[in-house]
């Protein structure tokens, strides 16, 4: 996470609206377990084995997950 | 897999097997997606973990034990436990329907334990229906990567030019969404990350280039993912 530069004032004129979002509550997960399959929404995913996991959070970092990376307990 | 101290890999290791307090479920995990906010707990960026601590927060499991109290579920159902873990239900926030802030909030994978593992215990009140539609390791993104990418989008509006900063596994579930409601989509991704943003076309994007520079139209609204500063300026500009 970095620092946010300044900004001219100008950029937040006309009512902008800047605004942080944060966790979830579980009405916005009924909500969306519901839209889901109506979309339907496809999750493109990359499975590793659970003792991966390290591995995982490397490619992550890397920018090298395309979609989500998953890992299968079994 | 344990996280013992922030920065040092997670170790493989047996731990005894958990049980369910009242109101829990005992889950045997199937699958568990990995997100960013993992690696900010990893990484000591959030600062208040229990130790030690399974990370992870995307998680589909099966019910395997039902503690005391709990009602509604049962032996072998599927279901899925997101990041918020537990909430009081009783503080000013939870009583104005922001229990996503609730003061006494407890957060899988973060101050409980969550689903790198074979088996992990979660309130049953926390615990989500999975659709049918969805496998085991399918549905896991959902539940973060979805769910709170979700409540960002509903923070849009319903302007037609949606831009999405930083194209990961949130961005490539809502660009989905955003094209079934019959918005545009615009994906902005690290510099020359030409595969991302073939990526993001490939799910419905019309238009996908560097995060830093300009945008081909002026935006309706944009989401920030990525965890960068000079994102936020460049994306009101």
């Amino acid at each position: 996470m970095s620092d946010i530069p300044s900004f001219p004032y100008a950029v937040l004129w006309q009512e902008r609206v800047l605004r942080s979002v944060a966790n979830l509550t579980r009405n916005d997960a009924t909500e969306f377990l519901r839209i889901a399959p109506q979309v339907p929404v496809r999750t493109a995913i990359e499975v590793l084995p659970l003792a991966a996991a390290n591995d995982a959070l490397a490619s992550l970092r890397a920018g090298r997950v395309h979609g989500a990376a998953v890992l299968a307990a079994r | 897999m344990l996280l013992e101290r922030a920065t040092t890999p997670l170790r493989l290791t047996e731990l005894p097997t958990p049980e369910p307090g009242p109101g829990e479920v005992r889950l045997d995990v199937a699958a568990c997606a990995v997100c960013r906010t993992d690696l900010h707990v990893v990484d000591g960026e959030l600062t208040e973990p229990k130790l030690p601590l399974i990370v992870g927060h995307q998680i589909v499991g099966r019910v395997g034990a039902i503690g005391s109290g709990v009602d509604g579920l049962h032996v072998g159902d599927r279901v899925g436990v997101p990041w918020l873990a537990y909430v009081d239900g009783t503080c000013e926030q939870c009583r104005a329907g922001r229990e996503n802030l609730c003061v006494n909030a407890r957060f899988t994978g973060y101050t409980v334990d969550g689903g790198y593992a074979e088996q992990t215990v979660a309130r049953a009140d926390a615990c989500l229906r999975i659709p049918e539609r969805y496998s085991d390791v399918e549905a896991a993104p959902l539940l973060c990567a979805g769910l709170i990418g979700y409540r960002a989008y509903r923070f849009t509006g319903d302007g037609p030019r949606l831009g999405l900063y930083g194209f990961g596994d949130a961005a490539h579930i809502l660009t989905q969404v955003a094209r079934h409601q019959g918005r545009r989509v615009f994906a902005f991704t690290r510099a020359n990350d030409a595969e991302t943003q073939r990526f993001a076309l490939s799910l419905g994007a019309e238009w996908a280039g560097d995060a830093l520079g300009p945008s081909p139209e002026p935006l309706d609204a944009a989401i920030i993912f990525a965890p960068v500063g000079e994102l936020v300026p460049a994306a009101l500009t």
